[in-house]
């Protein structure tokens, strides 16, 4: 996404303009919601 | 065409190919933003189900954990007590049954017999499943 934020702006447009941005940065936020969700939300016990 | 001429279109040919190339370079990484999300997303599928069963797990376990210390809290001094209601419900329902015979009538008809004989045999029965179902380990 980095990447894409660079060429870009090299390029001049927006970076939802680069196909797959949309998509990657809706994956990068459930992603972080799901690494967060994990650490809260581990097993009480052990089996 | 005159070299000054030749020196423009030089010029704009080299620009053009920075353009080209920056598009190629976008092609690819719009690419590789498309297959991360495809294979991410199933890692993101499994993360929710993991956490789902973690939930999951854990309000069962309160729940086990709940009843488990109502178990350790009541069987047994409600064991107990159950035993000394059976005996004491014996004593009097076979006083019932000398009382009935002495009149001459059937123990029914003596009141509360026939509510104490039924609650005889649901206490027997209640004894009967307690000592079969204890619990199977300690919390």
């Amino acid at each position: 996404m980095d990447k894409a934020s660079s060429m870009a702006k090299e390029l001049g447009v927006q970076e939802e303009n680069i196909d797959g941005y949309k998509k990657a940065s809706d994956l990068f936020l459930d992603l972080k919601n799901a690494a967060k969700r994990m650490t809260t939300n581990t097993l009480e016990f052990n089996i | 065409m005159n070299k000054r001429e030749l020196s423009k279109v030089f010029s704009k040919l080299s620009r053009e190919e920075v353009n080209l190339e920056s598009h190629k370079v976008e092609l690819g990484l719009a690419q590789d933003l498309q297959n991360v999300a495809k294979t991410m997303s199933k890692t993101l599928d499994t993360a929710n189900k993991v956490v789902d069963a973690s939930i999951k797990v854990n309000v069962a376990l309160k729940k086990v954990e709940k009843d488990s210390m109502f178990y350790n809290k009541n069987a047994s001094i409600t064991y107990e007590k159950v035993t000394q209601d059976l005996k004491y419900l014996k004593i009097l329902m076979d006083k019932a049954s000398s009382m009935a015979k002495e009149l001459g009538v059937q123990e029914e008809n003596i009141d509360g017999y026939k509510k104490a004989s039924d609650l005889f045999l649901d206490l027997k029965n209640a004894a009967k499943r307690m000592t079969t179902n204890t619990l199977e380990f300690n919390i």
